[in-house]
Order: structure tokens, then sequence, then C-alpha cells
């Protein structure tokens, strides 16, 4: 069912992501001189920690108990895993660090690049099979034959 | 979208249309648009002008639908790309082309 509190919920939970982007941002940043992970270190860290399937959904549980791991990466953020989750039908992406005690939700963004890698990772996760949209419903803009087909769900109001 | 095409003959878009529940006559609107499958008919539902009931019967909206609620599209606009990435909200002209041509 869509509803417009769906909608306005996942704005509010965007606009709480963002600011865990920038929260974390600015320790990553501030670590910066620190030197907390040397040249060289990234490949120990994640070499002598691991984390398994099994491990990652005890974690997740309290949050959804019908939560599903559906793979665990090493993050480009050094100390924390990327898992991809599904739970209530819907796939997304949640960072966990090693210690397994902290959970991060929020966006991953290369400050100089600005490329959002959680947003990224996410819209890779929830890919759809294009050939199966049946299109002859559609309404065309442009040329019919155009090599690139986008879809596009709009509402008229 | 009409900017996009501007800058580019080899992308066209496929409209489907999604009429959202919080907007009470959207529904009505979209079918009236679809038996017509009048783009312009389409414009001037975006410029809030009035629109006649629809002329014809059409299960389309109600499939349309059920095919964004299997895709979990909550929201519009939702564009699919040819790679199968589904993005939601608005996006510039330039951002669309720039994903495009990533590919």
């Amino acid at each position: 069912m869509i509803s417009s509190r769906g909608l306005c919920y996942n704005l509010f939970v965007r606009k709480i992501l963002l600011i865990a982007a920038v929260l974390s941002l600015a320790v990553i940043i501030g670590r910066g001189n620190a030197q907390a992970f040397p040249k060289g270190e990234e490949k120990k860290c994640s070499e002598c920690h691991t984390l398994t399937a099994d491990q990652a959904q005890e974690v997740l549980k309290p949050f959804a108990p019908d939560v599903k791991v559906l793979y665990i990466k090493p993050s480009p953020l050094i100390g924390i895993w990327q898992i991809a989750i599904e739970s209530g039908g819907r796939k997304n992406i949640v960072y966990l660090d090693y210690s397994k005690k902290m959970l991060v939700l929020g966006n991953l963004i290369d400050a100089k690049t600005k490329v959002n890698y959680s947003r990224e990772s996410f819209e890779e996760l929830n890919k759809v099979d294009v050939s199966q949209i049946p299109l002859g419903n559609a309404l065309v803009m442009g040329d019919k034959e155009a090599k690139h087909k986008i879809i596009v769900f709009d509402d008229p109001e | 979208m009409k900017k996009v095409l501007e800058k580019r003959k080899d992308i066209a878009f496929y409209i489907l249309l999604y009429p959202l529940p919080m907007h009470a006559d959207a529904a009505r609107i979209a079918k009236a648009i679809q038996c017509k499958k009048s783009l312009s008919l389409l414009e001037e539902a975006f410029e809030k002008k009035k629109i006649p009931d629809a002329t014809c019967e059409t299960s389309a909206i109600d499939d349309n639908i059920k095919l964004g609620q299997k895709l979990g599209i909550n929201g519009t606009p939702a564009l699919i790309f040819p790679d199968g990435t589904n993005v939601a909200g608005a996006m510039t002209a330039d951002d669309i082309i720039k994903k495009i041509d990533k590919k």
C-alpha cells in the first residue's frame, strides 16, 4: 500500500541520513591528522576482523526480526562493514563497525568527488529487471525507437 | 524531461501514469489521459488545467499501480534506467544524461 505517510517518512529518514553523513564526515576529517589508520593498515584491519551473516543477523534482529543478510563486504570507510539487508520486502544498506557494537545508518559520501557510495549501493541492490516491465500502457515522449529508454512513473496531479 | 530530449535524440521517456493516493483527483485524471494516450493532456494536467472525465474504460492505471507497488515505488517521479536502477525523486537533465552515459 502506498501512502503519503510513507513518502513523508522516506523524506524524514533521508534528512536524518544526511545529518548522519555530515557527522561521519566530520569524524573522518577530524582524524585526518591523527593517522588513525596509517598507510597499509587497512588491509590488516579487514583481515583480522571477520563478520559472518549469522553474526550480522544477530545484531540487526532487535531492529527487524525478519531481517535477512544479503551480503557483507568491506565499506569504503575503513573500520566498518557494509551489509545489504532485506526486511519487510525492502532492501537496504547498513554499516556495522569491526567491534560489532556500532551500527551506522547513513550515507557515505566521498568528500572530494561527492560520489554517494551508499546511494550507489542502494540503487544497485534495488535494481529491477527492465524487460519484465510491460510498456504497452506507456505514453512515449521522444523517439519511440530511441537507444536509451527511461521508464518514468509519474503522477499527473 | 523536455530538456533531456532537446539535448539528446537517442533518449526516450516511457511514462507510466501512477496516481498517488494522496492526490484525490489523480486517478481520474490519469484515466482520462490514458484513454486519449495524449502527452498534451498530461502537460495540461501538470499545468493544473481542468481535465475532462475519461472517455473510455481502462484497467491500465490499475495495472500501473500494481506494477509500481511490486517494484516498491512509493513516490513520484520515479525513474527506471535501462540498467534497472531505480531513482526516486526528480533529477536534473544533466544528471539524467550523465547517468545514461555512465553505462
